[in-house]
């Protein structure tokens, strides 16, 4: 495989030296230690069997997609008061974009052709992805990286709509993206990820975040993509210090998924608020990797997932909070639950403490079970049937996360979404 | 309206119920005590079907239906309605949306349309104050961080908003206070008329006190020990069970 993409990349490799050298770099690493496989204890769940016989060659872009009834339809509805970026098969559709908002906002939107030579120099980030080829790949093999900049201390409020249409049989198709809070900045971001149906849509995306000292970033990040359709991801995020970060990952399912998250809290008394729901239902297979990596003093992280697997899904979620020697004084709690509410379906939670300092106040829990049979006997003593009880059980246990959901436009949506996953008409009365 | 005959029931493989005969009509108030581990809720799950609790031998029949060929579900539809000892907390789903899922159940079961929102609100709120509960119970999780008082008074809320044929309040004055007692028996009164019949499961005298049985029961041993009026009340209130369950054994 990295024969065809050395061959995707020459034509590429071009023009500034360090960047043609940092990619050759990267690509090396990224040779020298091959794919992360299921023996590979952070992969143990991930759905990547058989991405090694893809040939990784980017698939070709589809035709200029901004006046497709389809894809016009398949298009969340702009966000009020959001500027919002809508980027097909990794390139931004100006026409199905608008800016004007943002700018009004102070916030700056633009592509970064040269970001991979920001990215050469970011040591950190190197280090960050070091083990992960695929986000190297997904790095290297993206033609138009996107960078973010939001430093209106007033509040900027993006909308992010990355769209696939094209097929991923012969690879995923990638995008980077590199965003900035400026200092003392505010800022709220939806990052929604969609795909064509029936096109089995494959996306690698690469998310490189900092936020800088006394920043507040809101982030919500749906992870839906058709049914037939495959996601890969990586998400970094770091954070100065007193800044605040609260990230919402929502994964209504679709038929794989890794997302890897590593989030470092390097400056003191920085927060991290991190929330996350997956629902697997079929065959699906879904798995989240989250390293919360402690360093700064007096940082406070709180984790809380929600999985649910129905059919034959597995649901993953390996939460590593780790806590540095540095890291005095931290705060860090942990809530992860899944729901296994099919026979054939598997849920994993594994909560892992690494703590490298003894002024610390760490808290975690972790339990996989079925429906509470005594919530499930109380609904039906009232009269209600037991598939209406078990969809308002299922509907309750994801409440923790989902009424986190802002702004409420976004929560209506999202839970008119999740309603219909657990599919019965009695919980439409729970739409607001 | 229900009658129970020889009703032998096992619980996790234990036998707790051995030939239990009771008949309640429409109209009636029948208070059941005992002491611990006499099979009082065990009766009430085996009427309300909850798993776990296997009927091993005998009927039991509810306006005019076998009661026991009913699912859980349909039992509460046909009118049986059981006050929980220990109500159980479902945060995430609100009060309101059970009361109105639940309520409408019922009348689905009738072939009456879905309640109008506006109806349903007015009868909670006719309701709720009855109960002197805030309406800020109706946006909360089911039972969530409600106090034990609280859960009981939601409890006959629910009766309340039902209005079922036969209501089963098992151990419903455990755990109030002298005021909330009287409300809670106050909403229990409520309910009673020729149409309907309760069956109240108590430790104690007091609930009785306002809520006056036609007929009292000792259960021991998984079956009746002996039935009388508010009087025999009054004297294990005095006496305590010892004198009858030692008869029995």
């Amino acid at each position: 495989m990295f024969e065809n993409i050395q061959k995707a990349l020459a034509e590429r490799v071009t023009g500034d030296a360090a960047l043609a050298a940092w990619r050759r770099a990267s690509l090396a690493s990224a040779c020298a230690q091959g794919l992360p496989g299921p023996r590979d204890e952070a992969w143990r769940y991930a759905p990547i069997r058989g991405m090694e016989r893809l040939s990784w060659v980017p698939a070709a872009p589809s035709p200029p997609a901004s006046d497709s009834t389809s894809l016009r339809e398949l298009l969340p509805p702009p966000l009020p008061g959001f500027a919002r970026m809508v980027v097909v098969n990794g390139r931004v559709d100006a026409a199905l974009s608008s800016h004007a908002p943002a700018a009004a906002s102070g916030t700056v939107v633009d592509s970064l052709q040269g970001l991979d030579a920001a990215a050469a120099a970011d040591v950190d980030a190197a280090r960050a992805l070091a083990n992960n080829s695929f986000a190297i790949l997904g790095r290297l093999l993206t033609e138009q990286p996107l960078q973010l900049v939001l430093d209106s201390t007033a509040g900027s409020r993006v909308q992010l709509v990355f769209v696939t249409t094209a097929a991923g049989r012969d690879g995923p198709s990638p995008t980077t993206l590199r965003m900035t809070v400026a200092a003392g900045c505010r800022a709220e971001i939806v990052e929604e990820h969609l795909a064509v149906k029936g096109v089995a849509a494959f996306a690698n995306h690469v998310v490189d975040t900092a936020l800088h000292s006394g920043s507040d970033l809101l982030w919500t990040r749906l992870l839906v993509s058709a049914a037939d359709a495959r996601h890969l991801e990586t998400v970094r995020l770091q954070q100065a210090l007193n800044s605040k970060a609260s990230l919402l990952q929502i994964a209504p399912g679709n038929t794989g998924l890794r997302s890897t998250v590593v989030a470092t809290l390097d400056g003191a008394a920085s927060q991290l608020q991190f929330n996350s729901v997956a629902l697997g239902d079929g065959n699906q297979h879904l798995d989240q990797h989250v390293l919360i990596d402690h360093r700064g003093v007096g940082a406070k992280s709180t984790e809380v997932f929600r999985g649910l697997a129905a059919g034959r899904a597995r649901v993953a979620f390996t939460g590593h909070n780790r806590v540095m020697p540095t890291a005095l004084n931290t705060d860090t709690r942990q809530s992860l639950r899944s729901l296994i509410a099919g026979r054939e379906a598997e849920a994993i939670a594994r909560p892992q403490l690494e703590i490298l300092t003894d002024a610390v106040q760490a808290s975690h829990g972790a339990t996989v079970g079925t429906l509470d049979p005594q919530m499930l006997f109380y609904l039906l003593s009232r009269g209600l049937e037991p598939s209406a009880a078990q969809s308002l059980l299922k509907w309750a246990f994801l409440q923790d996360v989902v009424s986190q959901l802002r702004p409420a436009e976004l929560r209506t949506r999202l839970e008119a979404l999740l309603l219909a996953r657990l599919a019965d008409p009695l919980l439409s009365d729970l739409a607001p | 309206m229900l009658s129970i005959k020889d009703l032998h029931a096992t619980a996790g493989g234990s036998k707790v119920l051995n030939g239990l005969n009771l008949e309640v009509k429409a109209g009636e108030v029948h208070a059941i005590m005992g002491p611990n581990g006499s099979g009082k809720s065990t009766l009430s799950y085996v009427l309300a079907g909850r798993p776990g609790y296997e009927v091993t031998h005998g009927s039991v029949q509810f306006e005019g239906q076998d009661l026991l060929a009913m699912s859980p579900e349909a039992r509460a539809r046909a009118g049986l309605f059981l006050g929980f000892q220990y109500p159980v907390e479902i945060p995430g789903v609100n009060n309101a949306y059970l009361l109105k899922a639940a309520l409408n159940a019922k009348r689905k079961q009738h072939g009456e349309p879905e309640v109008d929102a506006f109806d349903f609100l007015t009868l909670v709120r006719s309701r709720m104050r009855l109960m002197q509960m805030d309406e800020a119970f109706l946006s909360r999780g089911v039972n969530e961080g409600f106090s034990g008082g609280e859960k009981k008074r939601n409890e006959i809320l629910q009766m309340l908003v039902l209005e079922p044929k036969l209501a089963l309040l098992d151990e419903t004055d455990s755990g109030l206070d002298i005021d909330a007692l009287k409300v809670v028996a106050q909403g229990i009164e409520t309910l009673r008329s020729e149409q309907r019949a309760l069956v109240l499961i108590t430790h104690y005298q007091r609930l009785l006190d306002h809520v006056a049985p036609d007929f009292v029961h000792v259960l021991g041993r998984g079956r009746i020990l002996r039935t009388g009026g508010r009087e025999l009340a009054l004297e294990l209130e005095q006496r305590g069970y010892d004198w009858l369950t030692g008869q029995a054994a």
